[in-house]
């Protein structure tokens, strides 16, 4: 982490800046804008495949040294910290009052806040608590000129002015540099349970997931994993074609009460219980599950997030199964059940796969997206590839005004150019 | 009642629009549904803050989103305002035609156009009804989680612009928690879709910046919200108190002991006996606080939380812990809260409704100096609070026909405010800017912070056509 950066994502950067206070990172973004140098911000590392390639040579703005909680309030359940500050950190400190940030992304032990806010990472725990828009509340951003700003505060209902912590998060450092972010916080759940099932198939671990809510079960987490995908996380052999992984989070008798149910729920929806995890054993394994379709063994792996409807993210995870076999890959599925999001992971252990047919099977799976009413983004790619496509693959009305905001925020486009949709 | 006006305003006069610009516009919605007549214009004058009031030019009732972009059409032409307006619920003058212009009233878009329960999603117009989401949805176990008070007749579109809150947001979140997809027309005539059904759409959030942007950056024509799973049980507690401050306290210590109920209320001495006048739900009258606190959720887990909660009450000095033993006796608690603002007219000619949000760990210092700034000034105070939330409504109570009242009112507001902003809260928790507290944002945010503000308003809504005149202070718009 403290390594000097040399390249983001395949572009080499033109210099590195460690600013340690929000004024500091004012001021060198400001004498970066006025050389007319475009910059990128850089927390950990963990996100520079996200997102299209640099259209230049930027200045990394590392906020490795802009880290530390400022203000934690734990009667008010907020918690106000410097951009630069790991996840693993700041949980650690919740911890010690029982409360906890519901974010749970790939790569938590080194990822920084500001690196997800930026790129919007989520993971399974959205399914119960939402996303980094659901508890961002305040925040402190640099524009590309050096000019401050703040928006929201430390309050968790708020409508004065303009959203604008919905603007900025998930914006990838194209309208501003984060200085400060201010969360809603939760109180740790009493236990943890965690439920594996084995299914014979995605379609019946969807269906078992809409019987256990319309059953009242309220989980922390519904994801499942194809079996390849499951043996990769826990190191044994496959037990079944796909595991549904169930957490709940509650008082000791809510979470007994839901285990007790979902047993039920398994048999008679096909299910097999292949493992049951009390608190402490949860905690580790799902630590390890949500950094599982980023711990990559192989060099140049494709990744693919794919969104779809209910009705079609069954066919989807076949799809995804299939371009892999068209594409000679080991592949692994890990589908969050609650939102329909499928995320693809493909390697290729011996030798590489063509371009051609890489950018081949990414334009059929979007076409395939899009029938189903959603979309798919290329989280990781070769960078060879990524050049001949626009991995956000946005296909929407809302291009234009997209661009007019980043044009009235960053007229000179010095921000992490090109990385966003559409090239922004 | 007579009407307040902040200082600098600006209010005009409006001139009966052009007979040829309402011929435009009966051509495109048909002649019924564009009102001008003056008794008509009268009705669409104010919101639910009545302080302000405006006559606009016409009112304009289309049908769908093809007339919307036609209106706005027409009004770009000719350079009028639009003013989108629901239901007209709104307590900040969002719906406040300022500058004249149209009223673009979508309470004829009325239909649930889609409830999809494998997504949990509701497809609806703007025009919707809140409550009637929810009514749709529940035979299926699921509803829309906002409340605001208003959810009897505030429409989707509405607490769509307004970011609505209401009592159980403390758990559920706000209106901008449920929304997945918007289609919106943009105030350049352009109809397009922001967000999408699919989770995670690329690109900025531009569903949650629209989401409580008051009718300035365009006017919703569709809305995909997002269903909640209806709650397997609920009890309700209420616990009555001695003083304003054991209550306060209580709060405090049920959201840091990690307990986070599905609402959390306060009433003070005069609401209570007010509420109690009208509804009969047996509150007690003789305190000058009571809690209303609801917790929801798995069943197994309720008795625990409640006994935790019921604990944390007395030992804040609770003197009396009632629980809803039937669903009647729960309902008929909510039902006093919901209609509680509605009563406050038994006891005034004119009323200031405050909204601001402070901390939760400083609710008891913000109260206590909040009822001392009143007391000083002799102004009489009724409050609600959305207290687990942190969100004030000291309600101030005065008459304007006595000489001198509306300066020392204003006065007195200027000076609750910023008791709370210098709590580290700030102006509106749910109600909205609107062009009630445009003046106040400086107290909040600097030049920089509201020009940040400015430009994204400028990239959906450039001549300020949409909703000119709120939000932000004067010096930042052109119509001002």
């Amino acid at each position: 982490m403290a390594a000097t950066i040399l390249e983001i994502d395949g572009v080499d950067v033109s210099g590195e800046e460690t600013p340690e206070s929000p004024q500091e990172l004012a001021r060198i973004m400001k004498e970066v804008h006025d050389a007319g140098k475009p910059m990128a911000a850089v927390g950990s590392g963990t996100k520079l495949h996200l997102g299209n390639p640099l259209r230049a040579a930027c200045v990394a703005m590392r906020t490795r040294r802009l880290s530390g909680i400022v203000e934690y309030e734990p009667d008010n359940l907020t918690v106000s910290v410097l951009a630069g500050t790991p996840l693993r950190e700041l949980q650690e400190t919740l911890r010690a009052h029982n409360q906890f940030l519901p974010l749970d992304p790939p790569l938590a032990e080194r990822a920084t806040l500001g690196g997800i806010v930026a790129c919007n990472s989520s993971g399974p725990l959205r399914f119960r608590y939402g996303t980094v828009r659901d508890m961002l509340i305040g925040i402190g951003i640099v524009h590309a000129d050096g000019t401050a700003t703040k928006a929201g505060g430390k309050l968790v209902k708020n409508v004065s002015g303009y959203d604008m912590c919905k603007l900025y998060a998930g914006s990838l450092g194209t309208l501003g540099i984060f200085s400060d972010l201010t969360f809603k916080v939760q109180p740790r759940s009493d236990a943890v349970a965690t439920v594996m099932l084995g299914y014979a198939s995605l379609r019946q671990a969807f269906e078992a997931t809409q019987a256990l809510l319309r059953a009242d079960l309220a989980p922390d987490t519904l994801e499942a994993l194809s079996g390849a995908a499951f043996a990769q996380l826990t190191g044994d052999a496959p037990v079944a074609p796909w595991i549904l992984l169930v957490r709940f989070g509650e008082s000791d008798c809510a979470v007994r009460w839901q285990v007790d149910s979902l047993r039920g729920i398994a048999s008679a929806s096909g299910g097999t219980i292949a493992n049951a995890l009390g608190t402490k054993e949860s905690e580790e394994f799902w630590q390890r599950a949500a950094s599982a379709r980023e711990s990559c063994d192989s060099d140049e792996p494709l990744l693919v997030k794919c969104s779809v409807m209910y009705k079609s993210a069954p066919d989807t995870g076949q799809f995804m199964a299939d371009l892999g076999d068209r594409l000679q890959a080991r592949t692994l599925l890990y589908c969050h059940c609650g939102s329909y999001i499928l995320y693809g992971r493909y390697e290729w252990p011996q030798g590489a796969c063509s371009a051609e047919a890489l950018l081949r099977e990414i334009a059929a799976l979007r076409r395939y997206c899009a029938a189903a009413g959603g979309h798919a983004v290329v989280e990781k790619i070769r960078s060879d590839v990524k050049r001949s496509l626009d991995v956000w693959g946005y296909e929407g009305q809302a291009i234009d005004l997209m661009r007019r905001i980043k044009n009235e925020f960053d007229p000179n486009g010095l921000l992490n150019p090109g990385r966003f949709v559409g090239g922004i | 009642m007579r009407v307040l006006t902040l200082g600098n305003l600006g209010l005009t006069d409006t001139s009966p629009l052009q007979q040829e610009v309402l011929a435009e516009l009966r051509e495109i919605v048909g002649e019924g549904n564009v009102l001008a007549a003056y008794e008509e214009l009268l009705a669409y004058e104010c919101d639910g803050f009545a302080l302000h009031h405006h006559l606009p030019g016409a009112i304009v009732l289309p049908a769908n989103r093809e007339e919307v972009a036609r209106v706005i059409e027409v009004a770009r032409r000719h350079r009028l305002p639009i003013v989108p307006r629901g239901a007209g619920t709104g307590l900040s003058g969002g719906a406040l035609p300022r500058f004249g212009g149209l009223v673009l009233s979508l309470t004829r878009m009325k239909s649930i156009l889609e409830l999809d329960f494998e997504n949990r999603q509701a497809v609806v117009q703007p025009g919707v009804i809140n409550l009637e989401v929810s009514r749709a949805a529940a035979p299926a176990g699921y509803y829309f989680a906002p409340d605001p008070s208003s959810q009897m007749v505030s429409t989707i579109g509405g607490n769509l612009a307004e970011n609505a809150g209401g009592p159980h947001c403390l758990k559920y979140g706000t209106t901008t928690n449920h929304v997945a997809a918007l289609e919106v027309v943009l105030p350049s005539g352009k109809i397009i879709e922001l967000g999408s059904r699919a989770s995670d759409c690329p690109g900025y959030d531009l569903v949650g910046v629209f989401t409580g942007s008051e009718g300035t950056l365009g006017v919703v024509t569709r809305a995909v919200l997002k269903l909640s799973r209806l709650p397997q049980s609920a009890k309700t507690l209420l616990a009555a108190f001695e003083t304003l401050k054991d209550a306060c306290d209580a709060v405090s210590s049920i959201i840091a002991c990690g307990i986070i109920p599905a609402a959390l209320e306060m009433m003070d001495r005069r609401m209570i006996g007010t509420v109690e006048a009208a509804s009969n739900a047996g509150l007690p009258t003789n305190v000058d606080a009571v809690l209303i606190i609801e917790l929801d959720g798995l069943a197994a887990a309720l008795p625990r939380q409640a006994d935790r909660v019921a604990s944390l009450c007395l030992q804040r000095g609770c003197k009396e812990l009632r629980v809803a033993k039937s669903e009647e006796e729960r309902q008929a608690i909510w039902k006093s809260r919901k209609e509680a603002f509605g009563t406050v007219g038994r006891m005034t000619r004119d009323l200031y409704l405050h909204d601001a949000v402070v901390p939760r760990n400083r609710l008891s210092d913000v109260v206590s100096r909040i009822y001392e700034c009143a007391d000083r000034a002799g102004v009489p105070l009724a409050s609600l609070a959305h207290a687990g939330d942190g969100n004030l409504h000291p309600i101030l109570l005065f008459d304007t026909r006595k000489e001198g009242e509306e300066e020392r009112i204003m006065s007195l507001v200027h000076e609750m405010l910023k008791i709370c902003v210098d709590a580290g809260g700030t102006l509106s928790g749910e109600h909205g800017i609107g062009s009630e507290k445009c003046e106040y944002m400086g107290m909040l945010f600097s030049a920089a912070d509201l020009t940040a503000m400015q430009r994204l308003r400028a990239a959906f809504n450039p001549d300020e056509l949409c909703n000119p005149g709120k939000i932000l202070p004067a010096r930042f718009h052109s119509y001002c």
